[in-house]
Formats: C-alpha cells, sequence, structure tokens
C-alpha cells in the first residue's frame, strides 16, 4: 500500500486539496493509496462493488500534468470519490446491487459522473448498495448482491441503505467522498447510521441521466461526505439543467462557505417530541446536547408541527407504482424472483396492481404535503430532527414493520399516539426538499445525527447551519477503527 | 429518462468477472413466510395505504405533482 499517513484518508476534500496544491503528493499518489485502501478494507464493510483502478491511476496522471502546469480547476481536481453502483460509468459494470443485472455494462457515464470527472475527480470505485435501491421493500439488510452492508463502528450492525457502500466507504476513509442517491432515506439514513455528513439535494437540482430510476417522481442524488462544506463543493459541480434529465429544475448552485448566513439570524424549526418522546431514550441526551449547541450558536429554536397527512403512504404508493413500471420486464419475466430479498420481490410484484385511481391521489396529496411545507417553513427557515431515532439496527434484525398494525383497543396501541415530526423523511422527500444529515453525538460508540431539512433550494442555508455545527464540535472528525 | 439506454449485456456469471469484489453476501436468515404469503403481506400493505390515501379529502380542483411541458 502506497505509504502516507493515515490522517490523508480521514481528511476533508478541502485538505487534501490543499496538500495537493502544496505537492505533499501527487494526485497518482494519493488515487492508488485510496484505491489500495478501498480494495483492502471495502470487502470487509461490503462496501465494494467495483474497483476502478486503472481508469483512476490514468485519470490521475492527466491530473498531475494539469497541476503541472498551473491549470487548476476547482476544489474537487484530484480528489477520489466512490459512485454508487446505480450511476453508469462508461465501460464499466453497473449492478444496481441486484443478481439480475449484475453483468450489465453501459456504453456512457452517468451526467454526475461526467461533471466530476471534467472538475479532474477521480472516480476510484463503484461502492455496494440495497438491490434496486430497495423499492419494493425489504426486510433484511442482506438485500443486496454483495451481503448486508456492514458499519465501520460495529459490524454486527448495518450500515443503513440503500447507498450502504457510500455509507461505509467514506465513514472508513476509503474514498475522500460518495455519490449516493435518495428516494426516501437512503442518503440520510447510512449518513446517521455511519456518522458521515449527506446531502440530499431538492428534486431537480441534480441531473439522474444514467442513474438507475427507482421512482421518477422522488430520485435525487445526492454528496456523502466528511463535512457539510465538502458537501457544498460536491454539489456545485454535480447540480446544474441537463438536456437529458427532463426532471431537473434548471437551476444552478453557487457555493461560496465565506458568505454563509450566520446561524444565529435563524430560526430553526422542531418539534419537542421528536427528541424528548421519539427517540430511543438512549440518544435523547445526546440529541438534547445537540440543540443545546444549536442554541449556544443562537439559532432560535421554534416549535413546529407538520399537517396530519398521509406521508408514509402517499410515499409508499408513489414509489411502488413508479418502480413496477421501471422494473415491468423483470417482473413479467419472473427474473424479479432472482433478487436476494424475497420479500422486495413480492412487494414488486403486488406493485404492478396498484391502480391509476390510488396512484393519482397519492399525486394530488404531494401537493397538499408540498403546501403544508410552505407553511411550516414560513415560520422558520429551517426543520431540525433526528436523521433516525435510534443507532443502527443489527445486521441479522427485519427492518420492516408487521403488514398489520395492532388493532383499536389492544394493549399496544397508545391512547394518544405522539406524532413529531416522525413521518419527516417520507414527507421531505415527497415535497422535494433539500436535508443535510449532521454527525451530532454517539452512544456507545455508535453515531448518532440530525437532519436539517429546508426550502426548496436552500442547500447554501442548510449546509450553513452544518458548517456552522461543526465548527464547534468534532463528531464529524471522529474515526471508527478499520 | 428522455434517452433509451443501450445495454451490453455480457454472458458470463458473476464469478467469471474478477474486478468484482468476492461475494460475501449472507444468505438472508431463513424467511419464516412463503412467496405466497409475503406477496399476500404485500397486497396487505398496499391495501392499507390505499386505504390511508383516500382518508383525506382532496379539493376537485387539485391538480396531481406532474410537470409536463409540450415542444
Amino acid at each position: 500500500m502506497a505509504s502516507l499517513d493515515e490522517d490523508v484518508f480521514f481528511s476533508t476534500i478541502t485538505e487534501l486539496n490543499a496538500k495537493l496544491l502544496a505537492k505533499e503528493f501527487s494526485a497518482v499518489e494519493l488515487s492508488r493509496a485510496f484505491c489500495d485502501r478501498l480494495e483492502r478494507f471495502g470487502p470487509r464493510y461490503n462496501a465494494l462493488a467495483l474497483s476502478l483502478r486503472d481508469v483512476a491511476i490514468r485519470n490521475a496522471r492527466d491530473v498531475d500534468s494539469d497541476l503541472k502546469r498551473d491549470r487548476t480547476r476547482g476544489m474537487l481536481q484530484g480528489i477520489p470519490y466512490g459512485a454508487k453502483d446505480l450511476l453508469s460509468v462508461a465501460q464499466q459494470v453497473t449492478t444496481w446491487g441486484a443478481k439480475p443485472y449484475a453483468a450489465q455494462v453501459f456504453d456512457f457515464d452517468a451526467t454526475v459522473i461526467r461533471r466530476l470527472s471534467r472538475v479532474g475527480a477521480i472516480c476510484s470505485g463503484k461502492l455496494a448498495m440495497v438491490e434496486l435501491a430497495g423499492g419494493g421493500g425489504y426486510r433484511y439488510p442482506s438485500a443486496s448482491l454483495f451481503g448486508p452492508g456492514l458499519n465501520p463502528w460495529d459490524r454486527t450492525r448495518w450500515s443503513g441503505g440503500s447507498s450502504s457502500g457510500s455509507g461505509s466507504a467514506v465513514a472508513a476513509g476509503l474514498v475522500p467522498f460518495a455519490l449516493g442517491s435518495e428516494t426516501s432515506g437512503s442518503i440520510l439514513t447510512p449518513s446517521a447510521y455511519c456518522g458521515v455528513t449527506g446531502l440530499r439535494p431538492t428534486y431537480g437540482l441534480v441531473s439522474r441521466f444514467g442513474a438507475m430510476p427507482l421512482s421518477w417522481t422522488l430520485d435525487k442524488i445526492g454528496p456523502m461526505c466528511r463535512s457539510a462544506e465538502d458537501c457544498g463543493y460536491v454539489l456545485a459541480v454535480i447540480a446544474g439543467k441537463d438536456e437529458n434529465d427532463p426532471g431537473t429544475a434548471g437551476k444552478s448552485f453557487y457555493f461560496s462557505p465565506k458568505y454563509a448566513r450566520p446561524i444565529n439570524t435563524m430560526r430553526l424549526g422542531y418539534n419537542r417530541a421528536d427528541f424528548e418522546t421519539l427517540a430511543d431514550a438512549e440518544t435523547r441526551p445526546v440529541f438534547a446536547a445537540a440543540l443545546e449547541t444549536l442554541r449556544g450558536l443562537g439559532a432560535k429554536l421554534v416549535e413546529v408541527q407538520t399537517g396530519d397527512l398521509p406521508f408514509g403512504a402517499a410515499t409508499s404508493t408513489i414509489i411502488s407504482a413508479e418502480a413496477a413500471s421501471v422494473f415491468e420486464e423483470l417482473i413479467e419475466s419472473g427474473r424479479v424472483d432472482e433478487l436476494a430479498d424475497a420479500k422486495q420481490a413480492a412487494g414488486l410484484k403486488a406493485a404492478l396492481d396498484i391502480s391509476a385511481r390510488d396512484y393519482l391521489r397519492a399525486m394530488r396529496i404531494r401537493r397538499l404535503v408540498q403546501n403544508d411545507f410552505r407553511r411550516v417553513l414560513t415560520d422558520c427557515d429551517a426543520i431540525i430532527a433526528p436523521s433516525r431515532t435510534s443507532v443502527a439496527s443489527k445486521v441479522g434484525d427485519p427492518l420492516d414493520r408487521p403488514s398489520t398494525p395492532p388493532g383499536p383497543g389492544s394493549a399496544s396501541t397508545p391512547a394518544a399516539p405522539v406524532v413529531g415530526l416522525r413521518g419527516l423523511i417520507p414527507a421531505g422527500n415527497l415535497a422535494g426538499l433539500p436535508a443535510l444529515s449532521l454527525p451530532c453525538g454517539f452512544v456507545n460508540d455508535l453515531p448518532v445525527a440530525l437532519q436539517v431539512v429546508g426550502r426548496a433550494f436552500s442547500e447554501n442555508l442548510i449546509l450553513s447551519v452544518g458548517m456552522q455545527f461543526q465548527k464547534v464540535t468534532d463528531f464529524h472528525r471522529r474515526r471508527p477503527k478499520v | 429518462m428522455a434517452r433509451s439506454l443501450s445495454r451490453r449485456y455480457v454472458l458470463s456469471s458473476v464469478s467469471a468477472l474478477p474486478a468484482l469484489t468476492t461475494l460475501s453476501a449472507q444468505s438472508p436468515p431463513a424467511a419464516s413466510s412463503s412467496p405466497a404469503d409475503l406477496l399476500e403481506s404485500a397486497r396487505t400493505d398496499l391495501k392499507q395505504a390505499s386505504a390511508a390515501l383516500r382518508k383525506v379529502r382532496i379539493p376537485q380542483l387539485l391538480e396531481p405533482s406532474f410537470l409536463f411541458r409540450a415542444y
């Protein structure tokens, strides 16, 4: 293995960029070192789908040649990264995490890959994911061609999904940053469980061309990094209109951390129940401390409540119906039974029968959700909630809840259910709003995270919250024993 | 997506592709449910979602959140 100091593997993009420009190492040396590390430790976490060492070193040589001529192309030049294996890289296998597509090859790069390449970022590998991004609903973390994503903080725990490999690879210092995707929770969950900083951008800000579609209505691609600032640099490169993706909003993203809005001018909405009742008991002190940190920075915390709308039902109906359309051929051919998770196969099959009536109903409710968030975000600049209300689950534990909820009057039904902002992940995704997952503490050495949800296209604001939080905390700098 | 994807399927098994990591896939724990049970359960979930959606009063003039541009 190329001998670079261990600290390099846990450095931010900003730090690595400075070292490259100072010629502490070359782009080739950096890429080689990260490729070695990704190949050596990636399988330990079932994080690596495919090493792209040869292409990476070749591209790194081009970067060194540019740097010799002082042809600088920005913060990401020479920085290695991993791409969730639903993103096509030309002439390389793109498996979508699923056995039926294990040998699939595209002859073009996804737009986000092309944009990163243009600024000299180095794709060092494809990262493992839950098969088909979990769209049919999956029961176990092992729902993947590559096995269950294992958490670098505790390998008996799940890394989260569906961007499992992206979460664990960044956490374990195997790549400085990764690309993940979120339809409903797939960036926020592995970011929270693995203790990395993940950004789900506004719907339509980042092109999805070349990415496996799961739900055209809800899919977003976003960065998973070691810091909020790094997320900003990556987003600035990958965001923007793309004629190949009609879902792009035609908006660009310009990131200037120097001009970040001070947090002491912000009102942050939250719901006490999320932190004091719905969060697992062991996580509550960590969340309480995080809220105090935000108050200490001068943010004004105000209580908010979203409307009583069936976020989960609307999200699952939309995802299921659209996924069934995307994978119709897979389902009708019977190859869907090759998936690792039988529940996911069943979910996709059942989804073929979703009625147009239900789908349209869900799409109309989506507009109600959007209006509701507009109301809530009139009173505050962003919403704060736990990214997840517990630490990472055990790898062997089932992930789904029972399909039949307890009936009325049963012992397990609370008299007055506590609501909080519990549906914030599906709701935020339905409304297409951006969210940042920020490591905010540890419970028994397992990461816990906050999510910051903003108005559409307010990535600069939520990143600003993240950067200021990370200036006074060090949870994002901690590293697991790899 | 606007453009159809062109794919080249390599007719070889996963294990013949050396660049792929060794599959350390652990078989999922034996499902206590049969495929028929899982399908029934999935249909039940969809029925419950459908019931939840129908409880919402939707204004008649409310459009679904599609975006379509003629060109």
